[in-house]
């Protein structure tokens, strides 16, 4: 029902209202007093102009990469371990599943060296 | 009944068999079981001829996919399947001094026998999808013995195009085949004539034009007839049989078949005439100016079935028949005797020939006899039929078309003696032996000969079998008596013959004359150039492939570009379906 | 309170073809690890075996021989065990079958004889087959991506050569791309229905039809954006501009698999979201689905871009790339009728005919390919079968046979995929779609039969490669491609079960 998502878009409207009191509030309350330094984008020395695409090992990826599969584990264990009594056997056999299937990745990762740095 | 049928299809499919199993130094044998299959089909075919029914004799049970194969062998279907096995027979004869010494005779007879009980399968059939598929074997066949010289580009070339051009008509006859399933629930032809009111008025047009554009690649009227004499490429006796005498006239075949249920559509009658009035006309003006033998007689081909359609145009059923009755025997006589010629003389091209008449003596005689008959000189077969037709179109049809047909008939004479004289009279413009026909070839075009004299007397018979069989078209034929004395004391024969007679005459003062024909000379060029049929082919092929590079650009495999067609085809998607809502 | 059903409600016996080769799968993995780098025809037996087995076991079920489980729904309803199902397992295993039968010696002569490219193999065949029994909208979003991660995977199997990578890169992020549209379009369905289960959807949209809400509009940007993310998938016009692209890249082997399976499982689930979830999504005033002009005219592009293209190309994998679209299109039209309620049962079983009828034929066509193709993925031009007639007359026969497949001439099984969906077409009243089905399939004789020409009237002494498995691999495609052009009720008797429209 339409109706339904009248929170939703009350917040909506509230939540970009409110960002932009923030900013306009700051700006006619506070001291401004701009220097170069001030409006550049990092106040903290950081040169921001350089190129973009730079070259970084390949092996960074590959970590990040498992750390998402295993990141993905843990999120996915944690609610499960929270209703675990509701779940019983059924809620047990699931995640057995599921538990098969990510550790036949992780020894296939080990068995190929993934998981070494060199 | 039923075995007759499964006989006449079988025995030269059987054959085809056989031979395509021979080896290749085994020719005799391969000649022999060719004429003997041929003959077997042909006497299986004929025997058919007293009991012909309107029920349906021949049910094959085939699983529910397709519906059952049904086969009723008709009046019509009889008939047509006769000459479709003798006049095979005969061709096969034919071949045997013909292709003498070839190579691959197992690839040509198992063809043409393939040809023959798929001909024979076409003009029997009951059920739609049958006919079709009868329809695009006897393509095949057609487009391989075309090519049968496959070494030859200009033979490749005639083949495909043939190939092409009758697919074109054959999806006609597909979306005809799908229309009645999807309104009748199965493919039987004779169900639907009993009953056309099944399908709704637009669907029975769509139906009606679409079997018409059919037939007319099929039986290579205007504007699909640019095949045919590509397809002359082709051994002489495969011109005879295929294109001369059978296969194109399944287009004739399938309006008369239909034509009770089409009758009434808007305008498609009015369409009918004017393909066949159109063809009959533009393709006697292109054989006046052809000069290869083979091209005239193609030409003069798709004149003649122009003749047939116009009759199934104006009603004219019976009359359409009989004339394909007609041209099929001394159409095949010509081709088979031209053949004969051009095996003797090497050339096709009729300003090397000349004076033949000295040297071959009993071909003349033959080509002469089918050439009159072709011209429509009294008592030849063709002279009977095509006065029928031009009767009844003169009291069913318009008199515009009348006149174009009637002019049509002047042409045909003037061709006619044309293609004779250069032949046979004058003097010898090329060099080389000539030398007389074979004995087989003799038999055989002696035969054609002997029917061109005498196949009219059938007349009666034939008309009533027509009459008994084919209850959907209501027909009514006089006896012989009285139809042989309405064509010869009508006053439209007497008016056709003096058009002959003109024709005639012009061709005998053709030097006095050659001031006026001089001033026909743009008519001459056009008609060498196939009226531009040729060009409107070749701008056909030339659009699709540019059309398709255009369309290539804009495939190209850029990341940007393929985003872009995604997103523009999902805002196109949503457009059609806001604007469904 | 949420109450955890039993696990013998979920019925997973119905699924055991399914389950068993991702089990299997998973477990090749494994054993591949231990199988020394010189040996790795192992693995392909063993996904050979496994894919064997799970065809025989489908093929039971299909011939009603052996009910596994009881009743037509397993997993609570995310999965449908009906007579579709098992026609759209028993064409993937077998396309599966036929895939590791053409990829072995490929692979070694290509230098890339690995086990990995098996079990991923087994794992897009499980998605396909996931997405052809998926009763609900997740599990064939889910089943997709199942499908689709393997064969990019794949498509790239050939690095460091350039343009197979470039090939999966690009299949990678267009797909990516395209997938997006599908979960949105899921999201949009969800938003306008409140469920994602098909049989509710259906409930829904006659309640949405009946009182005539609002959220019609919701429900038709949902069927949009949907009909895109499997559009792509399909290669339908204009979502078609990676095929080429990924198909010249790709290695063969893998274009011969998936140029059949990513289509079976794109049509499966395009099938199962419109005609089974959506066939009464009837606007006031029309006489069929709101989809449905949407998707004939698809179709129809689809039919026209992809034939008269191919006619220009000069490359074997690009022209059949593009012949693959112009198929699409094919099929496509059968989708569009099944928006005619009263034929979305018969346009549904002419969508599975022509797939059958599809797989035996393309696998075929690529495996020529694979013989004529040089070690470094070279000479794979049109040029490459000149003359074939002279020194392989069996191969050049076979090819022949494909090609009249494929343009639709009688006793082949093209012809009977096309019949079926024409006349699905024709009984749905979308004449012109049919026409211009026709038309362009005689536009397609031009490329297909120019292939047969090559082989026999020009002149060339092409060479061949043609290992048993490969030879055997296309004896197979032969003799598929003629049983089912001869024996058209093999396909008619095996279709004639699916019903998919609810409530009829």
């Amino acid at each position: 029902m339409p109706s339904d998502f009248a929170p939703i878009s009350a917040l909506l409207i509230l939540s970009v209202a409110v960002s932009l009191i923030i900013v306009f509030i700051s700006r006619l309350l506070g001291p401004f007093h701009p220097t170069t330094r001030k409006l550049s984008p990092y106040e903290s020395g950081m040169q921001p102009f350089g190129e973009a695409i730079r070259r970084i090992p390949v092996k960074f990826y590959r970590i990040a990469v498992l750390f998402i599969l295993f990141d993905v584990e843990v999120i996915f264990f944690l609610p499960w371990a929270v209703v675990f009594r509701d779940f019983k056997l059924y809620g047990l056999a699931v995640m057995g599943v599921f538990f098969f299937v990510l550790m036949i990745g992780f020894v296939y990762e080990w068995k190929v060296g993934g998981l070494e740095w060199d | 009944m039923d075995w007759l049928i499964i006989l006449t299809i079988g025995i030269p499919w059987l054959g085809a068999g056989l031979i395509w199993l021979l080896e290749e130094r085994q020719s005799r044998l391969q000649h022999t079981l060719a004429v003997v299959f041929a003959l077997a089909a042909g006497v299986a075919a004929l025997a058919m001829l007293p009991s012909t029914t309107e029920q349906v004799e021949l049910r094959i049970k085939i699983g529910s996919v397709f519906g059952d194969f049904t086969f009723v062998p008709d009046g019509l279907g009889v008939f047509l399947a006769v000459v479709a096995t003798v006049v095979g027979s005969l061709a096969v004869i034919f071949s045997v001094d013909y292709m003498h010494g070839e190579a691959q005779l197992g690839r040509y007879y198992s063809l043409v026998l393939l040809f023959i009980g798929a001909m024979a399968g076409l003009v029997l059939a009951d059920s739609l999808l049958l006919l079709f598929i009868f329809w695009e074997i006897t393509a095949l066949c057609s487009y391989s013995l075309i090519s049968f010289y496959n070494d030859d580009p200009k033979a490749v070339e005639g083949g495909i195009k043939a190939l092409i051009i009758t697919q074109l008509g054959g999806i006609g006859l597909l979306v005809g085949a799908l229309v009645i399933y999807a309104y009748q629930g199965d493919y039987q032809i004779s169900r639907f004539l009993n009953e056309p009111e099944v399908l709704p008025t637009n669907m029975l047009s769509v139906m009606a034009f679409g079997c018409l554009i059919a037939a007319a690649a099929k039986s290579a009227q205007v504007p699909f007839h640019t095949w045919l004499p590509g397809a002359m490429e082709a051994p002489s006796p495969i011109s005879a049989l295929i294109h001369a005498a059978t296969m194109v006239n399944a287009g004739v075949y399938l309006l008369a078949r239909f034509y009770p249920a089409f009758e009434e559509v808007d305008g498609w009658t009015t369409a009918v005439i004017s393909v066949g009035l159109l063809s009959a006309f533009l393709a006697a003006l292109m054989a006046l100016f052809a000069t290869d033998l083979k091209r005239a007689l193609a030409y003069s081909t798709i004149s003649q079935l122009g003749y047939m359609v116009y009759a199934v145009g104006t009603g004219a059923i019976f009359a359409s028949q009989f004339h394909l009755l007609s041209h099929a025997v001394f159409k095949a006589l010509l081709f088979l005797s031209a053949g004969a010629v051009i095996h003797s003389v090497g050339t096709r091209d009729m300003r090397q020939m000349g004076g033949l008449g000295k040297q071959m003596p009993f071909m003349r005689a033959v080509f002469i006899v089918g050439a009159l008959a072709l011209a429509g000189l009294p008592f030849f077969n063709g002279f009977w039929s095509k006065e029928l037709i031009l009767e009844d179109g003169l009291h069913e049809g318009p008199v515009w078309a009348y006149v174009g047909m009637l002019a049509g008939a002047g042409i045909t004479a003037l061709y006619t003696f044309r293609m004779v004289w250069l032949v046979f009279y004058g003097e010898r413009r090329g060099s080389g032996h000539i030398h007389e026909a074979g004995r087989l070839m003799k038999l055989s075009t002696g035969l054609l000969a002997a029917g061109t004299l005498t196949t009219w007397l059938l007349i009666g018979v034939f008309g009533e079998m027509l009459e008994n069989t084919l209850i959907y078209h209501h027909l009514h034929v006089e006896s012989a008596p009285t139809l042989l004395e309405e064509i010869i004391t009508a006053p439209a024969t007497l008016l056709a013959l003096s058009v002959v007679a003109a024709g005639l005459l012009g061709w005998w003062f053709r030097a006095p004359l050659a001031g006026i024909a001089a001033s026909f000379k743009p008519v001459g060029q056009a008609a060498t150039s196939d009226f531009g049929f040729e060009w409107i082919n070749r701008r056909v092929t030339d659009w699709t492939n540019a059309g398709a590079n255009a369309l290539r650009t804009t495939q190209t495999g850029s990341l940007n570009w393929n985003v872009f067609g995604i997103i523009g085809g999902l805002i196109v998607v949503l457009v059609i379906l806001a604007l469904g809502a | 309170m949420f109450e955890a059903p039993s696990i013998g409600d979920l019925n997973i016996a119905a699924t055991l073809p399914a389950t068993l080769l991702a089990l299997g799968a998973c477990i090749f993995l494994l054993v591949d690890l231990f199988v020394p780098k010189d040996r790795k025809y192992i693995t392909a037996l063993l996904a050979a075996a496994g894919l064997l087995t799970s065809l025989v076991l489908a093929l039971l079920s299909l011939m009603n021989i052996i009910e596994f489980g009881s009743g037509e729904t397993a997993f609570a309803g995310l999965y449908i065990a009906d007579q579709f199902t098992d026609v759209v397992n028993v064409v993937v295993l077998f396309t599966g079958l036929m895939g590791v039968l053409v990829a072995y010696n490929y692979l070694d002569r290509i230098g890339k004889q690995r086990g990995e490219y098996y079990y991923l193999l087994l794992f897009t065949t499980v998605g396909v087959m996931f997405m052809g029994s998926a009763g609900d909208l997740v599990t064939v979003f889910v089943a997709l991506e199942l499908l689709s991660i393997p064969l990019y995977i794949l498509s790239g199997f050939r690095w460091p050569q350039e343009q197979s990578e470039e090939s999966a890169l690009k299949y990678f992020i267009l797909g990516a791309f395209s997938s997006g549209f599908l979960v949105y379009g899921i999201a949009m369905i969800y938003g306008a229905t409140g469920t994602t289960e098909f049989r509710g959807i259906w409930l829904a949209v006659d309640e949405i039809i009946a009182q005539d809400l609002s959220s019609k509009y919701l429900l038709l940007l949902g069927a949009g954006l949907t009909l895109v993310g499997l559009g792509f998938k399909v290669a339908a016009v204009p979502f078609h501009m990676w095929t080429p692209d990924v198909y010249q890249g790709a290695p063969t082997s893998v274009v011969a698999y998936m140029s059949v399976a990513a289509k079976v499982g794109g049509f499966a689930a395009l099938v199962r979201v419109f005609a089974s979830g959506m066939s009464n999504f009837v606007l006031d005033g029309a006489t069929a689905a709101a989809w449905q002009d949407t998707m004939w005219l698809i179709a129809a592009l689809t039919m026209i871009l992809g034939n008269l293209v191919a006619i220009v190309q000069t490359d074997l994998k690009r022209l059949f790339a593009y012949s693959s679209i112009a198929h699409a299109g094919y099929i496509l039209t059968a989708v569009a009728a099944a928006g005619s309620a009263a034929v979305t049962n018969e346009a549904a079983q002419a969508v599975a005919i022509y797939l059958a009828a599809y797989a035996f034929t393309n696998i075929g066509v690529f495996a020529v390919i694979i013989s004529v193709e040089k070690d470094d993925s070279s000479n794979t031009g049109l040029d490459s079968l000149r003359g074939m007639s002279r020194t392989q007359p069996l191969l050049a026969a076979s090819m022949t046979l494909f090609m009249f497949s494929l343009t639709g001439i009688p006793l082949t099984a093209g012809f009977v995929g096309k019949w079926f969906v024409f006349k699905s077409a024709i009984a749905a009243d979308l004449f012109p779609v049919a026409v211009i089905g026709v038309l362009t399939s005689l536009v397609s004789a031009y490329y297909y039969l120019r292939i047969v020409w090559l082989m026999y009237f020009e002149e060339g002494e092409p060479q061949v490669y043609i290992p048993w498995p490969l030879a055997s691999a296309i004896s197979l495609a032969v003799v598929g491609t003629l049983l089912l052009g001869i024996f058209p009720y093999l396909l008619q008797e095996m279709a004639q079960d699916i019903v998919l429209a609810f409530g009829r």
